[in-house]
């Protein structure tokens, strides 16, 4: 194989929405076929494989109508899914992130208004003993 | 008619056509391609998308089957067979693509006037 014909590869692999199994498989299937056709043409050009077999969109697009359309029903139900089990996800760690905050202000509150009534009390202390021996 | 009728015939003549090279022997992909080309005088071909969803379709039907043989030292080659029932589902094609073909002839036997314009003279 020379640089175009992995250079072609390379774009039809990036070419597909979802690799599956039976993705994977077709691709290396055609791979064969591309192999093929550079050994009858060693020098074949990048133009020459979009000629004979079609862009590599076109090549990704042409599979996606023939192949079997309830297998690619449920391959979206399952992204679908996949979708909402990541937003889901997301959304108990933002509440979760929260809750945390909020604990945690709520301690740092709790903490602070110990501190004041301990200051106060020790300042009453202070008082009381102070008039207690000023005669 | 449904679209999904249409969408099935187009994919139905596909599945002929490589059903009926393959009687001929066990040939690859590639090599189908090819061989469709020729047979066809070079006025059909079929691209390698609707190609390979066809006989995946045929194998998992158990219409064909399939082998790997190693050309070279790493290129491997997959060969497809035809089946007892893939020979079966060939002559229920074919009768289904002309009883079409009747129909749609007949369609044509009836507008060839107007097309003509001769129809009103």
């Amino acid at each position: 194989m020379n640089n175009s014909t992995d250079i072609f590869l390379k774009e039809l692999r990036k070419a597909f929405p979802v690799f599956e199994d039976r993705e994977q498989r077709f691709y290396e299937d055609i791979e064969g076929s591309v192999c093929e056709f550079a050994e009858q043409n060693p020098e074949c050009t990048k133009e020459d494989l979009i000629e004979r077999f079609g862009e590599p969109t076109e090549i990704v697009k042409t599979y996606f109508d023939n192949a079997d359309s309830s297998v690619y029903m449920a391959l979206l139900k399952k992204a679908r899914y996949a979708k909402a089990k990541f937003i889901s996800f997301v959304a108990c760690f933002a509440l979760l992130i929260v809750m945390s905050l909020c604990f945690w202000l709520n301690m740092k509150k709790e903490a602070e208004q110990g501190m004041a009534n301990l200051y106060k009390e020790a300042t009453y202390e202070k008082v009381r003993i102070y008039e207690e021996d000023t005669p | 008619m449904k679209r999904d009728d249409n969408l099935k015939r187009g994919k139905n003549n596909i599945e002929m056509i490589l059903l009926a090279i393959l009687c001929e022997g066990d040939f690859y992909g590639y090599q189908l391609v090819q061989l469709v080309h020729e047979y066809s005088g070079k006025m059909v071909s079929i691209p390698e998308g609707s190609l390979y969803p066809a006989l995946y379709r045929l194998e998992e039907s158990g219409h064909i089957t399939w082998r790997k043989e190693l050309v070279g030292k790493r290129q491997e080659r997959i060969y497809y067979h035809i089946e007892p029932s893939g020979k079966e589902y060939l002559q229920t094609l074919i009768s289904d693509f002309n009883h079409l073909n009747n129909a749609i002839q007949n369609i044509l036997d009836r507008t060839e006037p107007s097309v003509n314009g001769g129809k009103n003279e």
